[in-house]
């Protein structure tokens, strides 16, 4: 019995072992790769060098980039959570006509294609013959946080029980007074998880900017996904593992210090 | 004039009546216990008048004024909720002072009143707690020192005892009371537990699936109740359903659906022929071996005296519970006070006589829902 | 006039003698609910439903390719898409490169979901956490790392020479099986965390309850456990077809120029050639797929937990 129970355990783990190589390898190869003395890919490990992250300096127009998708993912999400949050008090405090119809359009951005995102919002822009600009970049990335932001708020506030608010209105506290001295710091932790996972969201992605950059603002997926079609090398490699890092510390943080559960 | 008047007073949630044309009325300064199943309305009642809920229709009097619309944070009531509601992100002096910080009282005074509601509730000494380090009764009574403190209209319980261990429910029981008549304040206090309410309350508004069945003094709905499910509900009872038949020296006879004629005292006069619900309290009935001479010399065939058999004996300490068979179909349930258990006269399986005098057997028309189960 | 009267009059008179507005509708909070979704609601008309309404009218505008007079509006471009052998490769090969990783998917993630499930520790951990790092990272990186891997003189290649399984480099990149193995890694995370949820609603003493009626493990995973996590299956199926569907940085890197889908044909129509008006039909076919599928699965899900 013992015997066949641990059999079917080294089963799972190893079982365990393949999947994670294959769904952390290819994040893992691009970080060892970052490392790596060689010129371009493909390429065996030559030599061990932090040579490639320092060259960084030398393409500014990569920080340019940088610069831009941290400020359309800071906006992004800024306008995500002003809209959002609302939307997450509502839908987990009140009953009306329609709520599913209404939360799955909320959700829709979520499943919509990202690229036929984008092109629809360089239509609105060319229909309006506006050039495509920076706000028109920020709108369609903000549309496409807010499912986020809601759904972190939505399950910051599936644990807080309405009646919490209501004591406070029964203790003289209107609207704006429960909203800031009772939801607002309880929900604390589940806005800024939102915000920052909503930033996350923005600045990796790529289909959302694809036809709204200008040569003055250009995001960071973007301009690595330019400099990959000509070449692949350890700089880029460099790069996305810069983002890698960034990424994975800001969803650690949501989810040890913040104790969010995003994924669940 | 009453202080609160409930008047015929609905609420529909899509398509569901959670109260249906209910109307109670407390005067100032009396406890008033909405009892009923859980379900019926209770919590929806009482969210109608702390101003959570707008009646669909009817009207919610306090003190003279119509407040049906008046939004919650104007209405000055205070409010525990089944949950407790605290604050999770203030302490518990924190939670207590949040009625007077919006109400723009200064820090002195405030701090003063804070401190003189938790030693009513004797929490003294755990101002600096937050509501996660404090076991369930605690909390129970920091939620009733916040709701207190702003000195409401009225108070508003919703199940304050339902979630604390036997102990400490009684205790807190006696504690609600005494802080009750000691500020004098208007109290709708709602149970499912009809001990509870006959214990704590001035008047009692049973209801039953969004309705207010009856309405009165605890002596009233105990001993006089007017609907079949107040007497099912209020006390423990035996109920035996059946048929009324014609009228016999003052009391009501009838038969039950198993065959057995009884006879009973009628509440309101009730037509022979229909169904009809008989309710004898536990404790009013006697058990005895079938040989033992009359002690009260009633007669021994006389009305309401079968034999039966003891099934099962459930020692409660300061009783004793029989539980018999009387003929085919029925059971009854005797509740025999003992000053000890050396006066458990009967085992399980023997013949007995049951009896109950017809004073203590009502009849009531059978208004019944058939799932209502009898105990 | 007692005192606790006199309170609440006052309470009641406080807004200037007036008497207060009452509430359209029956319930506290149906206003409220109504003004906290309105921004959300005019925001996502204003840049959601909008633009893609200006996208769905655009698709009835005649491409320039097919040489139609000034002022156009039909359906031109829906029927030279559906009798050209080119968009009707692409779109095959689009809802193919779905099917297989949808499937992929599955097989992968049920195991694993499952393997989470029984020893509890993983699942609660950071195990699921990490293993959703790829989709926290963005799609950009791992397809770096595909990239890196899949290359004809890369790592893969030279295990498969080195296990003998092939003797010289063979071309994986540019090919479907590239863009469907990236796109299975990149969406198992997502359909690992579906199923895993659905299986731990599996409530543990169903499964002790069909052990103590002497079920075998084989049994109690075929009648308890695969039944009542197949809702999650499903929406992990959904999940895993819309993430596939809408992938566009795999099939632009992976499937090289030759092997277009939907998503990079749109982008060839716009950066190629500007062609706004056939883009724009591009699009609406896709949402159709897309949305179809989606919709026709969840409504599937819906009457299943509605059955139960
Ligand atoms: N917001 C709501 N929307 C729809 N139905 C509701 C709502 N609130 C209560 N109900 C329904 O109204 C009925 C009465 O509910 P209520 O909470 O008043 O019962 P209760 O007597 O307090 O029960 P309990 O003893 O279990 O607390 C129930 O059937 C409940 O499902
Ligand atoms: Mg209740």
């Amino acid at each position: 019995m013992s015997a066949r129970i641990s059999l079917g355990s080294a089963g799972a783990i190893a079982w365990l072992v393949l999947i994670y190589l294959f769904v952390l390898g290819p994040a893992a190869v691009v970080i060892i790769g970052s490392f790596n003395t060689a010129t371009s890919f493909p390429s065996d490990f030559e030599g061990f060098t932090f040579g490639w992250y320092a060259q960084l300096g030398e393409h500014p127009e990569f920080l340019d980039a940088l610069f831009v998708s941290i400020q359309i993912g800071a906006i992004a999400a800024f306008v995500g959570s002003v809209i959002g949050i609302p939307v997450a008090l509502a839908l987990a405090r009140y009953d009306f006509r329609f709520k599913g119809m209404i939360t799955a359009f909320i959700m829709a951005p979520l499943i919509l294609p990202q690229i036929v995102l984008g092109m629809a919002m360089l239509q609105l822009l060319t229909a309006l013959q506006l050039p495509a600009t920076f706000l028109g970049l920020a709108l369609i990335h903000a549309v496409f946080v807010m499912p986020y932001v809601v759904r972190a708020m939505l399950s910051c506030l599936t644990g807080l029980s309405p009646s919490v608010s209501e004591a406070a209105a029964s203790l003289g506290a209107n609207a704006w007074q429960r909203f800031l001295l009772i939801t607002l710091p309880i929900t604390r932790a589940g806005i800024m998880a939102g915000f920052i996972f909503a930033f996350i969201m923005s600045f990796i992605n790529l289909p959302l900017s694809l036809f709204l950059t200008t040569p003055t603002s250009t995001t960071l997926p973007i301009r690595m996904f330019a400099y990959m079609e000509s070449q692949i090398d350890p700089f880029i490699a460099a790069v996305g593992s810069l983002t890698v890092i960034a990424v994975i510390a800001g969803s650690f943080f949501i989810e040890k210090i913040l104790k969010v559960r995003l994924l669940a | 004039m009453n202080w609160l008047e409930f008047r015929n007073v609905s609420k529909q949630f899509s398509g569901h009546l959670a109260v249906d044309d209910a109307s109670f009325s407390a005067q100032e300064g009396e406890i008033i216990c909405l009892v009923g199943p859980s379900g019926c309305g209770k919590t929806t009642a009482l969210r109608m008048i702390a101003g959570f809920e707008t009646p669909t229709s009817g009207e919610i009097w306090l003190g003279g004024h119509e407040v049906s619309t008046l939004p919650a944070h104007k209405r000055n009531i205070g409010i525990t909720f089944q949950n407790y509601a605290l604050f999770p992100h203030m302490t518990v002096a924190a939670n207590v002072g949040f009625g007077l910080r919006m109400r723009k009282f200064g820090r002195e005074e405030s701090r003063a009143k804070v401190a003189a509601a938790l030693a009513m509730v004797r929490l003294d000494g755990l101002d600096a707690r937050y509501p996660s380090q404090l076991s369930g009764g605690q909390q129970q009574r920091v939620a009733l020192a916040r709701a207190i403190v702003i000195e409401p209209v009225m108070l508003l319980l919703d199940e304050p005892l339902s979630n604390l261990d036997a102990m400490l429910r009684e205790e807190m029981r006696v504690e609600i009371k005494e802080i009750q008549s000691r500020l004098k304040i208007t109290t709708v206090f709602v149970t499912h537990d009809q001990e509870e309410a006959l214990t704590i309350s001035d008047r009692i508004a049973v209801m039953q699936a969004g309705q207010v069945v009856q309405e009165g003094t605890p002596v009233e709905v105990f001993e006089r109740p007017q609907h079949s499910f107040v007497a099912s509900f209020i006390g423990q009872s035996n109920l035996l359903r059946g048929v009324a038949a014609a009228e016999v020296d003052g009391h009501v006879g009838m038969r039950t659906h198993s065959g057995i004629d009884l006879h009973g005292r009628p509440i309101k006069p009730i037509e022979p022929g229909t169904p009809a619900l008989a309710v004898i309290r536990h404790s009013r009935v006697r058990v005895e071996k079938p040989d033992s001479p009359d002690s009260d010399g009633s007669d021994k065939a006389g009305p309401n005296v079968f034999s039966g058999r003891v099934e099962l004996i459930n020692y409660l300490g300061d009783s004793v519970q029989y539980v018999c068979s009387l003929g085919d179909a029925e059971r009854i349930i005797a509740t025999v006070a003992i000053a000890n258990a050396a006066d458990i006269a009967l085992a399980a399986g023997d013949d007995v006589r049951i009896s109950w005098p017809a004073g203590d057997c009502l009849v009531v028309a059978d208004a019944s829902m058939p799932d209502q189960d009898d105990d | 006039m007692t005192e606790s009267t006199a309170k609440l009059a006052s309470a009641i008179s406080k807004p200037s003698g007036r008497r207060w507005r009452r509430r359209r509708s029956g319930t506290w909070g149906t206003g409220q609910a109504r003004l906290l979704l309105l921004p959300a609601l005019a925001f996502l008309t204003l840049f959601l439903v909008l633009p893609l309404g200006i996208t769905l009218y655009n698709s009835f505008l005649a491409s320039p390719v097919l040489a139609k007079p000034d002022g156009y509006f039909g359906a031109a471009n829906y029927v030279y898409i559906s009798g050209t052998g080119i968009y009707i490769d692409i779109i095959i090969r689009t809802l193919r490169i779905c099917a297989f990783v949808v499937i992929f998917t599955i097989l992968f993630s049920y195991p694993t979901a499952f393997i989470f499930r029984r020893y509890a520790r993983l699942g609660s951990g950071s195990a699921i956490l990490i293993l959703s790092f790829p989709m926290l990272a963005g799609p950009l990186v791992v397809v770096l790392g595909w990239m890196i891997l899949l290359a004809d003189g890369g790592p893969v290649n030279s295990w498969l020479m080195w296990l003998g399984i092939t003797s010289s480099p063979i071309e994986i990149l540019r090919s479907e099986a590239a863009i469907i193995i990236a796109l299975v890694q990149f969406t198992l995370p997502f359909a690992v965390l579906n199923i895993f949820n659905a299986l731990s609603q599996v409530e543990h003493h169903l499964i002790e309850a069909a052990r103590s009626l002497g079920a075998s493990p084989l049994r109690r995973f075929w009648h308890v456990i695969l039944p009542l996590s197949l809702p999650g299956v499903l929406s992990a199926a959904v999940i895993t077809f819309s993430l596939a569907i809408s992938s566009f940085i795999a099939p632009a890197y992976l499937g090289g120029g030759t092997k277009l889908v939907m998503t990079t044909l749109i982008s060839e129509t716009i950066l190629g050639s500007y062609d706004l008006a056939m883009a724009s039909t591009i699009a609406v076919v896709l949402l159709v797929f897309s949305l179809t599928v989606v919709i026709a699965m969840n409504s599937a899900l819906t009457r299943h937990a509605a059955r139960r």
